[in-house]
């Protein structure tokens, strides 16, 4: 395997990893809604 | 006198469920057989540059723009595809249009559910023993070919229905039986809780079989070059000189569409029944990103490292049926007593890949006879098995050579696939207005679409698909139109589905006089209430 093997296939697992934890810490996590109309993170 | 609602209002149980159910959908067989073929065949690592591209430009707008139109059209009462796409598209051609959001599913659940079967007789099998295939490596390959002719009857139309009942039937009839009772059961006791325990199950059957794979060493001392390392080298060793090949882009969109499960009319049925107030953008990115988990995690490292390791670079190529079928029953043979148990697993972790994709490919089809035709839940399960059924008797009697399979797949699983998703993405950006699109996915979203998207859906995802169906139109339709001319099977294979297309239009029509009927608003002439009945 060469170098550029390694990196493309670290390269895309860190990606797909990466996203997948942020999209799960978001889906778990609590609900953070933004407005709709503003489009902007809603005030507390 | 008490009033019985004309439909069944369905609605999942939690946010999470919905999410997996679609990833459930979305992961499937390609993610872990046909994904490494297209990877080795187009590049290795380089592939990973357009495939990525296409999941950004292509595959997750699109994504979003059906879970948008889902609950969009859920707001007015509504949950099948023909009714929603006229709404959305404000008309009766859209309405008709989406008649193939039906076809789609439902034709594809005739030869996927049989795919199914295969999955779970080849589990069992290797749990019983009966996947052995000899003490002779040099028959190893005979013997896997001879397995996969016997589980499918690919030797001639018919074979498994003469003498006594052939095991691919039983294995056929209870997985078709345990795909209608989860779908009678209903979204959330059903689909739901058949998914949530279905996905973690299948990644930790994929991680057994994942660290089975990369801890094989160099198996055999005769072939030092065929270990693990260049095992995952002959997948992901980049030749960048293909990014200038059309063909890869083309096979990397292609991959990424046919991964996603955009296009089904699945996303647009399981988001109409979510809430205004329900998000759709985190949870379609959400359900994207755990296909690509496992298309890219498990499917990217397991199956050619697999079959490079005991076969070499010539067994590693390849793709889809015959990788995942007859190759890798071989890779399991060579690993020894292990090889069974590694099988099991393998075969299992498709099979749940597989259903938690039909269940899917149910639902839409279940919930357009509920709201067309005015039957509860049992009516619509039961004529949904009878159509289904009579198509999957069909897929298996014409066997040989899998005729009936391939004609299917291509004319619905490709080309209908590739039209309802650039009709979808067209509706969506230009007509419903990509403005209003976006303003809709932001009801509820807990994250907010980058405005560049806009760009995108109206513009790049449309000419995206339009440039890869016109590729796919030029390079593999004029073979399939030739390839009808001398086979009578496949001819009569596209008559069965103009003819199913034909049924669901007639039920569309009678459907919209339903709707009519019930005050539902079926050409999207005013805004949503606030919630659909």
């Amino acid at each position: 395997m060469t170098a550029a093997g390694w990196t493309f296939m670290l390269a895309s697992l860190v990606f797909v990893w990466v996203l997948v934890i942020a999209c799960y810490r978001r889906v778990l996590g609590p609900p953070r809604k933004i407005d709709a109309e503003s489009e902007e993170p809603r005030q507390p | 006198m008490e009033v019985r609602a004309p439909v069944e209002k369905e609605q999942w149980g939690t946010r999470l469920g919905v999410i997996l159910a679609v990833a459930g959908s979305a992961v499937g067989l390609g993610n872990f057989l046909r994904f490494p073929g297209q990877a080795v065949n187009n590049g290795g690592g380089a592939f990973m540059i357009p495939y990525f591209i296409a999941l950004v430009l292509v595959g997750i707008p699109i994504g979003w723009a059906e879970w948008t139109m889902g609950r969009y059209g859920g707001r007015y009462g509504v949950h099948s595809t023909p009714a929603i796409m006229g709404i959305v598209g404000k008309g009766r051609t859209s309405r008709y249009v989406g008649v193939l959001g039906l076809l789609v599913p439902l034709v594809i659940y005739m030869y996927y559910g049989l795919i199914e079967s295969w999955c779970l007789r080849y589990a069992w099998e290797y749990v019983s023993g009966g996947a052995s295939l000899g003490g002779d490596p040099a028959a190893y390959a005979e013997a896997s070919k001879n397995l996969f002719v016997d589980v499918t009857g690919s030797g001639q139309d018919g074979v498994i229905f003469q003498g006594s009942l052939h095991p691919s039937v039983v294995f056929w009839i209870i997985v078709f039986a345990l795909n209608i009772w989860l779908v009678h059961r209903g979204l959330s006791k059903g689909i739901e809780a058949f998914t949530r325990i279905a996905m973690p199950a299948m990644a930790i059957c994929a991680v057994i079989v994942l660290v089975r794979v990369l801890t094989l060493g160099t198996p055999d001392p005769a072939h030092p070059e065929r270990n693990v390392v260049d095992g995952l080298g002959f997948m992901w060793n980049p030749d960048l000189s293909k990014l200038g090949d059309f063909d890869t882009w083309l096979a990397a969109a292609g991959q990424i569409f046919f991964s996603l499960s955009v296009g089904f009319g699945v996303i647009i049925n399981y988001a109409s029944y979510l809430s205004k107030k329900d998000d759709v953008v985190l949870s379609g990115l959400t359900a994207a990103s755990t296909n690509e988990l496992f298309e890219v995690s498990f499917g990217g490292l397991i199956t050619v490292t697999a079959a490079f390791v005991f076969l070499g670079a010539s067994g590693a190529a390849g793709g889809t049926f015959g990788l995942g079928f007859q190759t890798l029953p071989v890779v399991f043979e060579y690993m020894g007593p292990a090889g069974r148990w590694i099988g099991a697993t393998w075969f299992f972790m498709l099979f749940l890949a597989a259903i938690t994709s039909s269940l899917s490919m149910l639902q839409p089809v279940k919930a357009f006879l509920q709201e067309a035709l005015g039957v509860g839940s049992r009516g619509a399960s039961g004529i949904l098995a009878l159509v289904a059924g009579a198509g999957g008797l069909w897929v298996i009697y014409f066997s040989k050579d899998l005729a009936a399979l391939d004609t299917m797949d291509f004319w619905v699983g490709t080309f209908g696939i590739f039209v309802l998703a650039t009709v979808q993405i067209i509706l969506f950006g230009w007509v419903l207005g990509v403005d209003k699109g976006l303003r809709e996915a932001h009801l509820g979203a807990e994250l907010r679409i980058p405005r560049a998207v806009r760009f995108v859906i109206k513009y790049v995802s449309p000419l995206y698909l339009l440039i890869v169906f016109a590729g796919f139109c030029i390079q593999q339709l004029p073979s399939y139109v030739s390839g009808l001319e001398g086979n009578d099977v496949a001819r009569a294979t596209v008559l069965v589905i103009v003819l199913v297309l034909g049924l669901l239009t007639v039920m569309t029509f009678f459907g919209e006089r339903r709707w009519r009927a019930r005050g539902i608003d079926v050409d999207g002439e005013r805004e949503p209430e606030e919630e659909g009945g």
